[in-house]
């Protein structure tokens, strides 16, 4: 009987997926509470530091919610070893299984895990880019945030665009498609460089985003306005000199005085009213959601980061 | 055929040299003894002839006449059918080939030249000024020198319009309350009978001049119409009419009519708007007049095509359509552009930095 439970139970072992999972340490003052980083760790975020699992930062995978079985995390280790050796930033994956409501609790959760943990520790931004996949069953939510001079790759336009992109592929939980797409793209748009909008923009000290509004050359307005402007001028000068207008009207040789109507009638016919409301004129304010590409709350990680998330 | 006798030559009465009219002066001035004339003191002279002396005159199958001999220096001038006074080629005198001005074709008036060559020969110089497609050359002396006056016929037509017009025409009126807007729209058939009259409507009498360029010098000051006389067209060309009165009456029928609708709805004037629906409006001719007009001209040929310019013998209006200089236009195109498109590019790098 013992054999036929030990058979069945490997050939469980052998046709489930395998799982690996995360190894997690102690923050201590000793160890600074495992942060390394530039962040200074007073009353203000220790809260958030302690509740941040501590984990080894050579590591990029984090499957904490058990998401991806081994051979898809080794296809993304490497996905993840092209993608820093070809650009120079720290890319981690995370999933938890957090029950979140508030996206900003999500973007809390990723957001220190990233900040304290040393990632992008050798870089003076600490640039990387951080996947999240809260897997819960009752809030799933997947994000992207970007830190440090990822910000500047990854504006709010194109963070969009991926995860429009792979919104579908997280739904259905078919990670690796999604995470290959993700790849592509991300490898896409760093080929791209840093958009025009952003070209004037650094990051600073701390990681923040400065935004500086980059001056776009309006070729295209300019050749349409320059276009009109120079055709309307042609047009003006050439009927300058066209001097010859046929007279149609005999006005000057009218004898106003000799004017006589001995019929001048007006019928009226009908008349027609319509109405339509006014606009009040007062102008409401509109409020719009936009992700800020800089953020920092009080204590969240101190670093800047950019991006967002889509529930789902 | 040859005829010596109807070609007419203005002499000076004191010396006998060829004697022109000036407009300036409203008098005709030997060049040689530097007397002046009055029409009353040329008319005495044999070499003027009036009017009624003209409608006496029999009328000769003119057509037919084409070669004249200078009473000056006996050589042929060659003239077409329509023309009138032309100059001898050989020794410049003004040739008026009077028959051609007599019996049906004796103008009733003219308005003499009052503006002289040279004020022809500044407007045509100044019409290219400001205008920036006009090729450089245009205006060149040569060019200049072509201007000549030439009294053009013209039937002057004094015209009745009559009958009736329907008109649809709405009133507007807008009005608010606080929270709705109205417009309220009044629908009307306004129905007008009546006439109107027009005085001397010109219609150039001659093909060899295009109607537009014709109606553009005008209008004319009729005040300055005085009773034809061979003497006035001394330094002149002339032409006679070859447009019959009938057929020109068509243009200032069609003009008449125009102005006849436009004046049915002056007389509207408190409707929004309003369009002719229907119009029964007649023309009648109350009276016709063949008077010859003063107009300088010149016609300048640019790359194969000629370009006529006249101006207004009387009031100094010029005009004429100008050359385009292609090259000009490309170029004038090309700054236009060029200074636009970087001017834009400027403002909105200022204004980036301004904000």
């Amino acid at each position: 009987m013992k054999k036929i439970y030990f058979i069945i139970l490997c050939f469980i072992a052998f046709i489930l997926p395998v799982k690996a999972f995360v190894t997690t340490y102690d923050r201590t003052a000793d160890n600074n509470y495992g942060v390394n980083k530039k962040w200074e760790i007073n009353e203000s975020n220790i809260n958030n530091v302690l509740r941040t699992p501590l984990v080894d930062s050579d590591d990029r995978i984090y499957d904490f919610a058990n998401i991806l079985n081994d051979n898809e995390i080794k296809e993304l280790n490497d996905l993840i070893e092209e993608y820093e050796e070809e650009t120079g930033f720290t890319f981690v994956f995370l999933s938890a299984d957090n029950f979140y409501t508030s996206d900003i609790d999500n973007e809390d959760y990723a957001v220190d895990f990233y900040d304290y943990n040393d990632f992008g520790i050798d870089d003076e931004y600490y640039s990387g880019i951080i996947l999240y996949r809260n897997a819960n069953i009752s809030t799933p939510y997947y994000a992207i945030y970007t830190f440090g001079e990822t910000q500047l790759y990854y504006d709010d336009e194109r963070l969009n665009d991926i995860l429009d992109t792979i919104y579908n592929d997280f739904y259905n939980k078919d990670y690796m498609n999604g995470i290959y797409t993700l790849f592509d793209m991300i490898n896409m748009y760093y080929k791209k460089g840093i958009p025009k909008e952003l070209s004037e923009s650094y990051i600073d000290e701390n990681g923040f985003l400065i935004y500086k509004k980059a001056f776009i050359i309006p070729w295209g307005t300019a050749f349409i306005l320059a276009y009109i402007v120079t055709a309307i001028f042609i047009a003006y000068n050439i009927i300058r000199q066209k001097m010859v207008v046929k007279a149609k009207d005999a006005n000057e040789y009218l004898n106003y005085s000799s004017i006589h109507f001995s019929v001048r009638e007006n019928r009226f016919i009908n008349s027609h009213t319509t109405s339509h409301y006014r606009n009040s004129g007062s102008s409401s304010s509109s409020s719009r959601s936009s992700r800020s590409s800089s953020r920092s709350r009080s204590g969240s990680s101190r670093g800047g980061h950019g991006g967002g998330g889509r529930r789902g | 055929m040859r005829n010596k006798s109807n070609v007419l030559d203005n002499k000076c009465p004191s010396c006998g040299a060829p004697i022109k009219y000036i407009p300036s002066l409203n008098k005709w001035k030997c060049e040689y003894c530097n007397s002046e004339f009055t029409l009353e003191e040329m008319q005495k002279h044999n070499n003027a002839s009036s009017l009624e002396n003209n409608k006496k005159e029999i009328e000769d199958n003119f057509t037919d006449y084409v070669t004249y001999t200078c009473q000056d220096c006996g050589a042929e001038i060659v003239a077409d059918s329509e023309t009138a006074a032309t100059f001898c080629v050989y020794c410049g005198n003004t040739a008026i080939l009077k028959n051609k001005l007599s019996g049906k074709f004796a103008p009733e008036s003219i308005i003499p030249f009052k503006k002289e060559k040279k004020d022809a020969e500044i407007a045509f110089t100044n019409v290219a000024k400001g205008k920036l497609f006009v090729p450089s050359d245009f205006t060149k002396k040569e060019n200049i020198e072509k201007i000549k006056g030439i009294y053009i016929p013209f039937w002057l037509y004094d015209i009745e319009v009559f009958g009736n017009v329907e008109c649809s025409a709405t009133k507007v009126k807008h009005w608010s309350t606080s929270r709705i807007s109205y417009t309220k729209t009044d629908y009307y058939k306004l129905y007008r009978s009546g006439s109107m009259k027009f005085f001397k409507v010109p219609v150039d009498g001659s093909k060899r001049f295009g109607n537009d360029i014709m109606s553009s010098i005008e209008p004319f000051e009729y005040n300055d119409l005085v009773k034809y006389n061979h003497a006035y067209l001394s330094g002149f060309f002339a032409e006679r009419y070859d447009v019959s009165s009938e057929e020109a009456f068509s243009d200032a029928r069609n003009r008449a009519l125009e102005s006849g609708k436009k004046a049915v709805l002056d007389d509207c004037k408190e409707f929004s708007s309003k369009t002719i629906t229907n119009n029964n409006l007649n023309t009648s001719i109350i009276d016709k007049h063949y008077v010859l007009l003063p107009v300088w001209m010149v016609n300048v040929k640019y790359k194969k095509r000629n370009y006529l310019f006249a101006m207004n013998g009387q009031t100094g209006e010029f005009i004429g359509n100008l050359p385009l200089d292609k090259k000009k236009v490309f170029l004038w195109a090309l700054f236009v552009f060029s200074i636009v498109f970087v001017g834009i590019i400027i403002i909105s790098y200022i204004t980036f930095l301004g904000e």
